[in-house]
């Protein structure tokens, strides 16, 4: 301010002219100044990019690890994928995108399963469910019983739900549509309990819970499947020949690139092709779901489930009895595939066995 | 004064490597390629129409959070003409969400449907009607042109986008959990409500 009065009341200009130049100097100095430090945040930002890529291709599993925890272990690409594909298949995008946020929500339930202890449970309706055979398998034992895929199964034995539903299914038809989305069960009025056995089960389908590969054996496998072979002591058929495109077992998803447990075999063949039913039976789900598209549950005898995947169509409804052989379904590609095949699995109670122990779509 | 390097009318912002390399390290399966792909071709749409409508280009802007094509001056442009600029992005986003869907029909291929997936969701994205986003400039043209100059509809619009998206994000993270990418968004939509300026193509 004093320098400001002195400037108007005093006649020598050479005061104003040296302080004229202190503030011009000053103005320079602060440009330069932001422009060092412009400067510097363009290079860090710039070196950002070779650092952060040196240091994926140093570290590539805890880069992976990373990124896999700041992004919610959501695979977008499968996530792309899928939207791309229900553009020209004609798949209802509402539920792709409800499979994908489902996603999301699958991560969270191997998590909080991998947290906790397998349960030591002995039920009754356990027994009756899966001892019919005399060749049990000694892996699919009492100690598997927990849930599939997290806490929701884990308090009710799920075998006990089925055997519920049965009696309850048959009288009711509130879900005769086949609309029963994979997925949010709990969300969906009305939704049986049985239902959300069935929807809780696809959750873990095709979930890679063994994404820690390194800290497990290679032939560590899922809690819930058995390489045995159980005798089922009823009659049953190929549901569709052809080559047998993937087997029961760990192998590379082709979607996801990621190492996780085939739960069934996938049987080549053309989009139409009749799909037929396993043996006689009952038509326990059907619906559609992001990974495995147009899906369809068959109950059979002694505990018997069979799984049919990535249907173009389905061609009966829940609740409705079916023969051995009878035309279901037609083969497909919708869900999370890349080519017309049907993705076959049997399970005995809430253990999966290797279908090919039963079949030969080949032969 | 932000931190940018200049070539030619085309100005990248440090923030943009910064983004950039963020992606990059976080990608694990080059997906970050199909979606800059997609954006580009957004963009590409953008710019040729403005050409054809004899439009000049004042400055191509690349931020931390998209892009910006700024446009000398909208004044005597026809309504149509302004609306096809806008909509012209999104337009070629669904033209080859379309196109490669087919042809991942046709050839299984994983990156065809991914490629799809991606220019669905960036064009469906970009037609919402918010004001940094294409499908809010466009009904901003149009709501002037129909009630003048003082219209809330857009305003109205843009906020109630905003609500919808951010209440979205915040019942995904309340169910699935939190997550990096649902941070992004958020801190996209909270700078998106501040950062308001008309005239211009933004974001995507």
């Amino acid at each position: 301010m004093n320098a400001y009065a002195g400037r108007r009341v005093s006649p020598r200009r050479n005061i104003n002219t040296s302080h004229r130049r202190v503030k011009a100097k000053r103005l320079e100095e602060q440009s330069a100044l932001r422009h060092k430090v412009n400067s510097l945040r363009m290079i860090v930002c710039l070196s950002a990019i070779p650092i952060l890529l040196g240091v994926k291709f140093l570290f590539p599993s805890a880069a992976q690890a990373v990124s896999e925890q700041l992004t919610g272990g959501l695979d977008y690409k499968a996530a792309f994928y899928a939207i791309g594909k229900a553009i020209t298949e004609g798949e209802n995008l509402v539920e792709v995108f409800r499979g994908i946020s489902f996603g999301a929500f699958q991560k969270e339930q191997s998590d909080i399963m991998d947290r906790k202890e397998p349960k030591q449970e002995d039920s009754t309706g356990s027994e009756s469910g899966r001892d019919t055979g005399d060749t049990r398998s000694k892996d699919g034992g009492d100690d598997k019983a927990t849930g599939l895929n997290g806490s929701a199964v884990e308090a009710i034995n799920p075998v006990d739900i089925i055997d519920e539903n049965d009696l309850t299914g048959q009288e009711e038809d509130d879900v005769g549509n086949g609309t029963v989305s994979g997925g949010q069960g709990g969300d969906i009025p009305g939704a049986e309990s049985g239902d959300k056995y069935m929807e809780e089960l696809l959750l873990r389908l095709p979930a890679s819970d063994y994404e820690d590969e390194s800290d497990r054996e290679l032939n560590d496998i899922p809690e819930n499947v058995s390489y045995d072979y159980y005798v089922i002591e009823f009659d049953y058929v190929v549901p569709l020949k052809g080559k047998v495109n993937s087997g029961f077992g760990y192998r590379i998803h082709p979607i996801t690139g990621k190492r996780s447990f085939h739960y069934g075999v996938d049987i080549g063949g053309s989009t139409g092709d009749p799909v037929r039913a396993f043996s006689s039976g009952t038509v326990e789900l059907t619906g559609y779901n992001y990974t495995y598209g147009n899906y369809l549950f068959l109950r059979h005898k002694d505990g018997i489930i069979t799984f049919y995947g990535h249907l173009s169509k389905i061609l009966v409804e829940k609740g409705q009895l079916v023969q051995m052989g009878e035309t279901v379904a037609k083969v497909g590609t919708t869900g999370l595939s890349t080519g017309p095949h049907l993705h076959f699995e049997i399970h005995n109670g809430d253990t999966i066995l290797d279908p090919l122990h039963y079949i030969s779509p080949e032969g | 004064m932000k931190a940018s390097i200049r070539f030619g009318r085309t100005e990248i912002s440090a923030g943009f490597f910064l983004v950039l390399a963020v992606l990059i390290f976080l990608d694990t399966r080059r997906l970050i390629t199909l979606i800059m792909l997609a954006a580009l071709l957004h963009e590409l749409a953008h710019l040729t129409v403005i050409r054809v409508t004899g439009g000049r280009v004042a400055k191509i802007e690349l931020t931390a959070v998209g892009a910006e094509i700024s446009i000398d001056s909208f004044a005597g442009v026809p309504l149509f003409q302004q609306l096809m600029v806008y909509l012209s992005g999104p337009a070629a986003n669904l033209l080859f969400a379309f196109i490669s869907s087919k042809f991942g029909g046709i050839f299984p291929s994983q990156e065809l449907y991914a490629f799809a997936g991606a220019n669905l969701v960036i064009g469906m994205f970009n037609l919402l009607p918010a004001k940094m986003l294409d499908g809010g400039n466009a009904l901003r043209v149009l709501c002037i042109a129909m009630f003048g100059r003082k219209t809330a509809i857009p305003e109205v619009l843009h906020a109630i986008t905003l609500a919808f998206l951010l209440t979205l994000c915040i019942l995904l993270a309340i169910n699935y959990g939190f997550s990096l990418s649902l941070f992004i968004a958020i801190v996209w939509m909270v700078i998106g409500y501040f950062r308001e300026r008309h005239a211009r193509l933004k974001w995507f």
